[in-house]
């Protein structure tokens, strides 16, 4: 009780006077045997929050509050006032999609053919590799951006060139509704991608289809075209929507034939089979539409793969924060596979 | 679908078809340059001899039918890379060319646009051009951008930079970004978990071998009141070693030194059997010269007082010899039976056992 009134866990010289007598003086052993735990716990206790400081980092993460979620924006509270999010873009609906009118993308096409670059940026190119990242400091050396069409189109498609190519292979791209690298920060949601392939080969003449199938296929016939007989068919239907309204991956093969008919064979140089320009050509399109994932925190800002299945509805709700905006008073709703309400 | 919708005679009513029959739409049908095109070369058709009516006419719509080819902006002129120059951008070149001449004032005639249309369609059918060696890379490569930007139309119409979404109700579904709220979070490496565990491992382990020391014997720390410490202090005062409150000398202090602190079982005296200050043994040589030790008072009594039962001759007193329970077997075979009876005493009456005092 003395020991305890005179706070010799404190005192230093004390304690080491405890030790040296209790070496000597075996008899008193266990009256020390308190006090030296004691001023070890009490040691103990005085590194451990300096120790805490020192081996213990604290790093910052991002989480989701309420004002982060603009589903609740309907309910008025603290919230609603305090927004932290922000809308970067839109992204089509399916259902939106169908009813699109042909003559928006047509006059859209024509003059966005005439005007497009090799060399411009496109940001809405995406590689179908998501973690595919390009040299792009060389490129740019040799007059070449990554984000152009002569990266992606034409020294992809350059077989000689892909042996010189400073880095591994280009990968296929996609188009997506927002920019490339478009990441969403706490927010986990799905945008829809298109990407098409397209293969061309010569054929004989006799596969160019007599009758163009489909219920509208597109026709073309062209009978003098500089010496020429031209016929292009495109089987399908040109005016109908050819995608289900699902968001799962679906898959879209589009065939095209051109065949032209040398009609300068009958009149002279019949013997010089260069001046023969009769050719057919098949073009095979395949084009995938489905869904995937923007990046975010929670994929280290690494966009996901194509789906090849839309989320179940628990799962949508559980851990992504897609919603199909309201109009009115009705509530946010989570797009389902196969969900195809709409504003209309 | 939606093809029960469509009615092949209203415009109105159709939709957007796959890409590349949107591509097909916008560089071969009605429409097309390509078509427009072949409807004026057809009209002006060469018999090899390029002599035939209005083949080197001029066409003063030329420069405004040109700006409408397709990719002719492809190749922005100048660009000095030239190991990547494109094969079959000749119909291009023809164009860059044509706009110089105009330019320069020199005419532009059928002939030109003759030359434009065949490079520009032979760069869809190979051997157009008279080769027949040529690929299809070309034609692959320009379908391959022309499905791009139908893609890309297809995906982005209802964005809010595209100025054709003039319908407010079309603004599809919105996506969003934020930061989130920033929280710290502990960062913990291997090394610093099995540091922190093994401390806090013996911290635990230091006050479970407390708690052990402490409840292995007796404690009266719950009676330790004002009233215990001024009976000390009588005790101390009565053997004349510190004087009670006021001026102390230093040799009072040194006195003090000499006085075990220990409370604990003292031999009682034969002679007296008045209060247990008294009793005291003065064999004060035998204590601890530093006169620091960790007191163990152990009595459920109040204080060193004289014990009801106490038949062997002992009581609890300052500068006891030995702390209660001591492990040291020689004192153990006269102390513990003493303690043992003086808690059978005491819990036999109960807690109110009746102090003397």
């Amino acid at each position: 009780m003395f020991i305890l009134a005179d706070r010799g866990w404190t005192n230093v010289p004390l304690i080491w006077n405890s030790i040296r007598s209790r070496q000597k003086v075996q008899g008193r052993k266990s009256s020390v045997g308190f006090l030296l735990p004691a001023a070890c716990l009490v040691l103990i206790g005085a590194i451990q929050q300096p120790l805490y400081q020192i081996l213990v980092e604290v790093s910052q993460i991002s989480v989701a509050t309420c004002r982060d979620i603009p589903s609740w924006h309907h309910s008025a509270d603290d919230c609603t006032a305090h927004p932290r999010y922000e809308r970067i873009g839109n992204d089509v609906e399916p259902a939106q999609m169908a009813l699109a009118q042909h003559s928006i993308i047509r006059s859209r096409m024509t003059s966005e053919l005439t005007s497009i670059s090799v060399d411009e940026a496109q940001s809405h190119l995406w590689s179908v590799n998501t973690t595919f990242r390009p040299m792009t400091n060389y490129y740019a050396s040799i007059g070449v951006g990554t984000t152009s069409l002569r990266y992606w189109v034409f020294m992809r498609n350059d077989i000689s060139l892909q042996s010189k190519l400073v880095d591994e292979p280009i990968p296929d791209f996609f188009v997506a509704g927002l920019p490339a690298e478009t990441a969403t920060g706490v927010l986990r949601q799905h945008i829809m991608r298109l990407n098409s392939s397209i293969s061309c080969e010569e054929v004989d003449a006799g596969e160019f289809p007599s009758r163009c199938p489909g219920e509208q296929p597109l026709t073309v016939f062209w009978k003098r075209f500089l010496d020429t007989e031209v016929r292009i068919c495109v089987p399908g239907d040109y005016t109908a929507f050819p995608w289900s309204l699902r968001r799962s991956r679906q898959d879209l093969t589009e065939e095209m034939y051109i065949d032209v008919k040398d009609l300068s064979i009958s009149d002279q140089d019949t013997e010089d089979p260069t001046f023969n320009t009769s050719s057919t050509v098949r073009c095979t399109a395949t084009t995938t539409r489905g869904y995937f994932e923007l990046g975010n925190n929670w994929n280290n800002n690494t966009y996901g793969p194509l789906l090849e299945h839309w989320p179940k509805p628990a799962e949508m709700a559980e851990n992504f924060n897609d919603w199909t905006d309201s109009y009115g008073d009705c509530p946010d709703v989570i797009p389902s596979d196969m969900y195809v309400r709409w504003g209309i | 679908m939606t093809s029960q919708d469509v009615n092949p005679s209203d415009k109105e009513t159709w939709r957007i078809p796959g890409p590349l029959m949107t591509t097909a739409l916008a560089l071969f049908a009605n429409g097309s340059w390509l078509n427009t095109a072949a409807e004026n070369v057809s009209n002006h058709s060469y018999n090899g001899t390029y002599q035939t009516g209005g083949y080197f006419d001029e066409i003063p719509s030329w420069q405004l039918f040109w700006r409408g080819l397709p990719f002719s902006n492809l190749w922005t002129p100048g660009n000095g890379y030239n190991e990547l120059e494109w094969k079959g951008r000749d119909f291009v070149s023809q164009c860059g060319y044509f706009e110089e001449r105009t330019f320069d004032d020199i005419r532009i005639t059928n002939h030109d646009l003759f030359e434009t249309t065949q490079q520009f369609f032979a760069a869809f059918a190979p051997g157009f051009n008279g080769g027949k060696n040529q690929t299809l890379d070309t034609a692959q490569s320009l379908l391959e951008i022309a499905i791009f930007v139908a893609n890309r139309a297809f995906v982005t119409w209802l964005s809010p930079d595209s100025s054709r979404n003039t319908l407010d109700i079309l603004d599809g579904r919105h996506i969003y970004t934020s930061p989130g709220a920033a929280v710290p979070k502990p960062v913990l490496s291997k090394s610093s978990i099995i540091i922190m565990s093994v401390l806090i491992g013996l911290q635990l382990l230091g006050l479970g071998y407390l708690i052990y020391y402490l409840y292995r014997v007796p404690s009266w720390s719950d009676q330790l009141d004002a009233m215990a410490m001024a009976r000390i202090g009588a005790s101390l005062h009565h053997r004349g070693v510190l004087p009670a409150i006021g001026p102390v000398s230093k040799q009072d202090l040194n006195a003090l030194q000499t006085v075990g602190g220990l409370i604990g079982i003292v031999e009682k005296s034969p002679r007296r059997d008045s209060s247990a200050s008294e009793s005291v043994l003065p064999d004060l040589a035998a204590t601890d010269g530093s006169a620091v030790e960790l007191q163990r008072l152990t009595s459920p009594e109040h204080g060193a007082s004289r014990v009801r039962h106490s038949v062997i001759g002992v009581e609890l007193g300052l500068d006891a010899p030995v702390p209660i329970l001591t492990t040291s077997q020689a004192h153990r075979s006269l102390y513990v039976p003493g303690m043992k009876r003086l808690w059978r005493g005491l819990f036999a009456s109960g807690k109110t056992t009746p102090i003397d005092d």
